[in-house]
């Protein structure tokens, strides 16, 4: 049987780290609700391999999380309806009555590219380390994190400074 | 600009991230689960095994060798079968086509002349003997010699009781004239190791009509198979020659403890013999029937294995669930085989037993079900193992979900 003492280390991670991992839940999905999801799959998953994980349970609550939403988006992939395409967004951008801010630009991206720039740019992770966590190539990592830049820039000019990291 | 800004940006993007509510179960769910799996990965475990050995099993089941699997050496096999309802369910066979035999048994049917012959392929074949009745007046059931060749036995026809020696290989039937007049009746028949001589003794038959006879004087004889001739004993009146036993050269055989009296053919006089020395003068003799009764009394006597030093009695005790075949050794009793209770009347081809071999695995039970039903569970397990496996994908889809 599982110890008190585990049991007691699972809620304090928990009591500690759940606004964090919120965030980036957040971050990656875009949707309040979806985040929570996303955050109590991932606590559920850790609470099952709890026994297993040594040392700081963090990195591997957050590959859970990551690994998590990239199954979703995989399997809503072909269900949803996508997002408008780069070149539709670059249409749109000439309204500069419309100036979004960065939440509602980072709505406008793919969920790939969404998940790829909040794993590089809040994360902090490497292309690589990126590449691994989303089963993708690091090329792929790359290219889709340079998209994402263009499209937001498209989208959100006035963030154009903003993102000239990505350039 | 660098990318601190678009994380701080990101961050205060981050901001508006929901209050996630963790419910307070939450561990002992995940606890839960994982436990769930386990036995899930241990019953999917169980479920392929049972499926495998459900699949596998029939293939890899070994067909019991019958006793044809044991070639030129032959034999009486370990067991030897009968329906437990009494329903044979056999066709008949032309007694032209029974071939050499290990052992037979009468059966009772309405026909009253039919037996059951276990070849040296393993086969249960039943043939019909004719003027054979398993129901009349002798006790003596079909007797097999040494070789499973011939099979003889009491017969009857228009005219007189005799004996009948039919060859199972060809279908041969030879009468053996017992007696002048009606004949006689066979009480006791025992072949000598060699099988070229069979003892009997019985009762003349005075009178016949229908199934009403009367029987008169005691008789007995030898009869030598290559002439089927039977060669009276003397002084049948006087001298008890119930059971007596037969050596390979046609020496009639009593016993009177604790030696041996042997009439030599074709002499009157009765000497006193000890095994070795009637071994050595009339070579291998089948022992008379008493002999078998000195240390036991409730068995019957299926036949011999004669040795140098000793008669080996094949012998058949009521058991339960079954018979049993015995054989004395050294003074003690060895089970060398099974006999299926109900159809204990036997005869065995005593000439393919040894003492050291004296039987050889049995063949298939004709009469057992089939494998499928003493393994009904086998079905039943993988069907509810493809269920349970089926169940746990699912299962396991949903969790991935």
């Amino acid at each position: 049987m599982v110890s008190e003492s585990a049991r007691h280390a699972f809620d304090e991670f928990v009591r500690a780290r759940t606004p964090a991992l919120a965030r980036t839940a957040y971050l990656l999905t875009g949707d309040a609700h979806l985040a929570e999801d996303l955050v109590q799959t991932a606590l559920f998953k850790a609470a099952r391999a709890w026994h297993r994980i040594e040392g700081d349970p963090e990195p591997y609550v957050r590959r859970i999380l990551y690994t998590q939403n990239v199954s979703w988006w995989r399997r809503r992939r072909f269900r949803e309806t996508s997002l408008a395409s780069y070149d539709d967004a670059a249409t749109a951008a000439p309204d500069s009555d419309l100036r979004l801010d960065l939440e509602a630009a980072l709505a406008r991206l793919t969920e790939r590219q969404r998940t790829v720039l909040v794993l590089r740019f809040f994360e902090d992770l490497t292309e690589v380390q990126t590449a691994h966590a989303l089963g993708i190539g690091a090329g792929t990592v790359k290219s889709t994190t340079r998209e994402a830049l263009a499209r937001l820039r498209a989208v959100a000019p006035h963030l154009e400074e903003l993102l000239e990291v990505g350039s | 600009m660098s990318g601190e800004q678009l994380k701080e940006e990101l961050a205060r993007v981050a901001e508006g991230a929901p209050d996630v509510h963790v419910p307070d179960d939450l561990f002992t769910r995940g606890r839960r689960a994982t436990v769930r799996a386990r036995v899930l990965v241990g019953a999917a475990a169980v479920a392929c095994l049972a499926v495998v050995a459900a699949v596998t099993a029939p293939l890899l089941r070994v067909d019991e060798s019958g006793v044809a699997d044991n070639g030129d050496l032959g034999g009486v096999p370990d067991s030897i079968y009968a329906p437990d309802d009494g329903d044979l369910d056999l066709p008949m066979t032309d007694l032209a086509d029974v071939g050499r035999a290990v052992a037979t048994y009468p059966v009772t049917s309405e026909q009253r002349n039919q037996v059951v012959v276990v070849t040296l392929d393993g086969d249960y074949r039943l043939t019909a003997l004719p003027g054979y009745d398993d129901m009349g007046a002798s006790d003596v059931p079909p007797q097999l010699s040494p070789d499973g060749t011939l099979l003889a036995y009491p017969a009857e026809d228009d005219a007189t009781s005799h004996l009948a020696i039919v060859d199972l290989r060809r279908g041969n039937l030879a009468k053996v004239d017992l007696a002048d007049g009606l004949g006689a009746l066979a009480t006791s028949a025992q072949w000598s190791p060699n099988g070229e001589h069979l003892a009997w003794s019985g009762q003349v038959v005075t009178f016949r009509e229908r199934s009403h006879r009367k029987y008169g004087r005691a008789l007995a004889g030898i009869v030598d198979v290559g002439a089927m001739k039977s060669r009276p004993l003397p002084r049948a009146g006087r001298i008890a020659w119930d059971g007596l036993g037969v050596c390979d050269d046609g020496a009639a055989l009593r016993y009177l403890w604790p030696r041996f009296l042997v009439t030599p053919a074709g002499d009157s006089s009765e000497r006193e013999r000890s095994w070795r020395r009637l071994v050595e003068t009339h070579g291998y003799c089948t022992p008379p029937a008493v002999y078998s009764q000195a240390d036991l009394t409730d068995d019957e006597l299926v036949g011999w294995i004669p040795t140098d030093d000793e008669a080996h009695a094949v012998l058949l005790t009521e058991g339960d669930p079954v018979n049993y075949l015995l054989l004395t050794t050294d003074g003690a009793v060895e089970t060398i085989g099974e006999v299926a209770p109900y159809f204990n009347r036997l005869s065995v081809a005593t000439g393919l037993m040894t003492p050291e071999r004296p039987t050889v695995p049995a063949g298939p039970d004709p009469w057992a079900d089939p494998w499928i039903v003493d393994h009904w569970w086998i079905p039943l397990l993988a069907l509810v193992s493809t269920g349970l496996l089926i169940l746990i994908f699912v299962q396991a889809r949903a969790v991935r979900r």
